[in-house]
């Protein structure tokens, strides 16, 4: 990419990721002040599941919220993904991240300010009319915000920085090979999941004896979900042989793979989950689907429609050096650019 | 872990699969208490016999590297992990052989020698 197209998505992703949403929420903030003396006291801060107002506060609950989510958020976003951009990192993966930022404050700006303006003149916050249509607003901005930040940054190929070409394994002819290993999520993330399912299943029997049966269901349902997705997303079996790359989740129920004749480019680079690609799991951005279990050593493998598939996997380097000579015997590369 | 199998050597297939495997324990990229891949699976891979890989992997439990448990497949045991720093000594054994002037092969050849010397 040359220094012409570089500085503009640098640039642009500040303004979509960081200044747009300082502007939002700057203005959300100030409007709402600018309504303190209309406000009923407290002021409604939390509606319940059916719309109607259940938390109470000061406005100063409001203010602080629309900043944290509105530009504090943003801002978490921009330091996890900002400096890997700024090292030269490009894809359409870190184009979302700066549209969902600015995205997530708008929702934040346009939620809030309509929650305390739709206040303004009552006497009583327990009168507060339903959230629904400032959550539909919200989610609504979210979009339009979202959208328009996309589309003000350049377009920009896929570059993977620090990505590492290992030398094609030597292969003879009619030799034969299998490369095996399991991808496992990280410890920290595995103890997350096991405290969540342990929290659900307290709040679903804690429902329980109280007599509230249908929330308890719906507790236990979601804990059935959760665990679901950890027993199928948290291991991974991921294999290179003559027919490609494949990976199949425990149980078999994700399957992703890439044909031996569809592999225009394998390497390694380090991959840092969030910055990449929003979190951990898997995760499909445009122009990448990443199986991201850990931050780290990963297998960067390029199909020839230039869409990535990212893994992370210990030894990644045997594996790509293995894929490379099975993609070269099978004689399905491209000619080399470099 | 990596497998590679060339048809044309005159090692048996069995003896380069738990080479191979043996390989990775001692580089540490196969490490006590993993699990092997299904026997079936790497067959599938490689295009062998399924009892050519469960031959395999009866070596390596012959020779305690792995522990075969029905319902659990095959698992690495920490004997695999003596193996890793058995190469540290294999290497120290090599780089004096090399300041010797001796090729690898000549090295292996000797070991194996010597090794069937003692009873």
């Amino acid at each position: 990419m040359s220094e012409a197209t570089q500085a503009p998505v640098v640039r642009r992703f500040i303004i979509v990721a960081l200044v747009a949403p300082a502007f939002l929420t700057g203005a959300a903030m100030a409007l709402q002040l600018s309504w303190r003396h209309d406000l009923p006291d407290p002021i409604a801060t939390h509606w319940g599941p059916a719309g109607a107002a259940d938390g109470f506060g000061g406005l100063a609950m409001i203010l602080i919220g629309a900043a944290v989510l509105g530009l504090g958020l943003p801002a978490l976003i921009a330091a996890a993904t900002l400096p890997l951009v700024v090292r030269g990192a490009r894809g359409a993966n870190f184009r979302l991240m700066a549209s969902i930022a600015v995205g997530l404050s708008a929702l934040s700006a346009v939620l809030n300010t309509w929650t305390v303006e739709m206040q303004r003149g009552l006497a009583d916050a327990h009168n507060a009319p339903s959230v629904f249509p400032a959550l539909a607003a919200g989610f609504g901005g979210a979009a339009v915000a979202g959208v328009a930040g996309w589309l003000f940054q350049p377009h920009q190929e896929a570059v993977v920085p620090g990505v590492s070409h290992p030398n094609p394994l030597g292969l003879a002819q009619d030799e034969r090979a299998v490369w095996m290993r399991t991808a496992t999520m990280a410890r920290p993330f595995r103890i997350l999941l096991v405290l969540i399912l342990a929290c659900l299943g307290l709040a679903s029997s804690g429902l329980w004896f109280y007599g509230q049966t249908a929330a308890a269901w719906i507790y236990l349902g979601t804990m059935a979900l959760v665990a679901l997705a950890m027993a199928t997303t948290t291991t991974f079996h991921v294999r290179v042989d003559r027919t490609g790359l494949s990976a199949v989740s425990a149980l078999g129920v994700i399957r992703i793979g890439v044909a031996i004749a569809d592999v225009a480019d394998a390497g390694v680079a380090h991959v840092n989950g969030f910055a990449e690609f929003g979190g951990w799991g898997v995760r499909q951005r445009p122009g990448a689907l990443g199986i991201i279990l850990r931050n780290g050593e990963s297998l960067q493998v390029t199909r020839r429609n230039g869409k990535r598939l990212v893994i992370t996997v210990d030894d990644a380097e045997t594996a790509a050096a293995l894929l490379m000579a099975f993609a070269k015997r099978a004689g399905a590369l491209p000619p080399v650019a470099t | 872990m990596l497998i590679r199998i060339d048809a044309s050597s005159d090692v048996s297939i069995f003896e380069q699969i738990a080479a191979a495997i043996r390989t990775d324990m001692a580089a540490g990229r196969v490490r006590p208490n993993d699990k092997l891949p299904s026997a079936r699976e790497v067959a599938a891979s490689l295009g062998v016999n399924l009892h050519t890989v469960l031959r395999a992997y009866q070596v390596l439990r012959d020779e305690s590297l792995v522990d075969m448990r029905r319902g659990r497949g095959a698992v690495v045991t920490s004997a695999a992990g003596d193996l890793t720093e058995l190469v540290g000594d294999i290497r120290k054994l090599g780089a004096r052989a090399a300041a010797l002037g001796m090729t690898a092969d000549a090295l292996a050849s000797l070991v194996r020698d010597s090794l069937k010397a003692i009873p």
